[in-house]
């Protein structure tokens, strides 16, 4: 397969799931430049499968956190329709924060990628440049249906681990704003000294 | 996967380059830095509100939390990013537990209006250091959650 850096998005629909309209806004203005011609956008997992039903969508983007039905059983859910045409659309699913009880939810659920937010335009478009080249095939079975997971060439990496202090960072540090009798304010009330 | 028509639309000639996309979209997403201090700025009220309860909702926490997470470091404040996620461990935590730990959670909101108020951006200073310090320190105190 030719690797694919340049992304030529016009033509194609994509579904943004999300429950922050204020976030909505911000992945659209990235897709906007991006050259997606048409960006469907839902608030929750029943409106997402509604315009999926309604219509055809080449990929959708989708928030973990949403109300009732979260993007992790949603995916599960699109993945197990098996009548369904949207059924194998790629799936980039976004997280804030990964709570440990859907940490393996999170791995079986068939999801194409996984992104962990804040997510910056550069991480965005090479996320999608590499779901545009993924080469695995779509399985199903017992206990998985979805991309192959046993086949993860040159996977980028997903970012959940939290930024670390290491040398690079502390020697970025600049003045602080911050004063230290603040953060003993701060950390004293909650008995941490 | 057969190829996908995303993946094969994606791939045709004529695409914009790259470089020049990201740099576009960084352009717009900059120029929403107001709107982002305006949100921000809401999520903070609320976890105000919702810590300021009898009984704080630790759910509901997590989910304001976990939305700022989502966002400060898209604008720069990388900082705030990394308090409500340390927030939303400490939720994480507590749901497990089934407790509260109203000092702690104070203690991060607190610490999220300081950085964002103050629009601390990249990693601040030894100040901050030490707060995010402090901060992982409170949230350590709970045991993490395992996993199922």
């Amino acid at each position: 397969m030719n690797r694919v850096d340049d992304l030529r998005l016009d033509g194609l629909t994509v579904l943004l799931v999300d429950s922050s309209k204020f976030t909505r806004k911000l992945v659209v203005q990235m897709l906007v430049e991006f050259g997606v011609s048409t960006i469907l956008e839902a608030e929750d997992g029943d409106a997402a499968t509604e315009a999926l039903r309604r219509g055809h969508v080449d990929l959708m983007i989708c928030d973990t956190m949403l109300p009732r039905q979260d993007g992790i059983t949603l995916t599960r859910n699109i993945r197990l329709e098996t009548s369904a045409s949207y059924r194998t659309i790629p799936i980039l699913l976004l997280t804030g924060h990964t709570r440990r009880a859907d940490v393996m939810r999170m791995r079986d659920c068939g999801a194409s990628l996984i992104l962990a937010k804040p997510v910056a335009p550069k991480a965005l478009y090479d996320r999608l440049a590499w779901i545009a080249r993924d080469p695995r095939p779509f399985v199903e079975s017992a206990i998985f249906t979805g991309p192959d997971r046993r086949h993860r060439e040159d996977e980028p990496s997903h970012g959940l681990s939290r930024r670390q202090v290491d040398r690079d960072r502390l020697a970025r540090l600049t003045d602080s704003s911050v004063t230290p009798a603040e953060v003993a304010a701060i950390l004293d009330q909650a008995g941490q000294p | 996967m057969s190829e996908s028509r995303f993946a094969a639309h994606a791939g045709r000639p004529g695409a914009r380059r790259r470089a020049d996309a990201i740099r576009a979209a960084e352009a717009r997403v900059a120029a929403m830095e107001g709107d982002y201090i305006a949100e921000a700025d809401g999520l903070i009220d609320r976890l105000n509100t919702l810590a300021g309860e009898p009984a704080p909702d630790i759910d509901a926490i997590y989910r304001e939390a976990a939305t700022l997470r989502g966002l400060g470091g898209v604008f720069g404040y990388a900082l705030v990013s990394d308090v409500a996620g340390s927030l939303c461990e400490l939720a994480d935590r507590l749901l497990a537990a089934a407790a509260n730990d109203r000092p702690a959670i104070l203690a991060h909101i607190q610490s999220l209006n300081l950085l964002h108020h103050r629009r601390v951006k990249g990693d601040g200073g030894s100040g901050e250091a030490e707060l995010c310090e402090g901060l992982a320190r409170l949230v350590a105190r709970w045991p993490a959650a395992t996993l199922p």
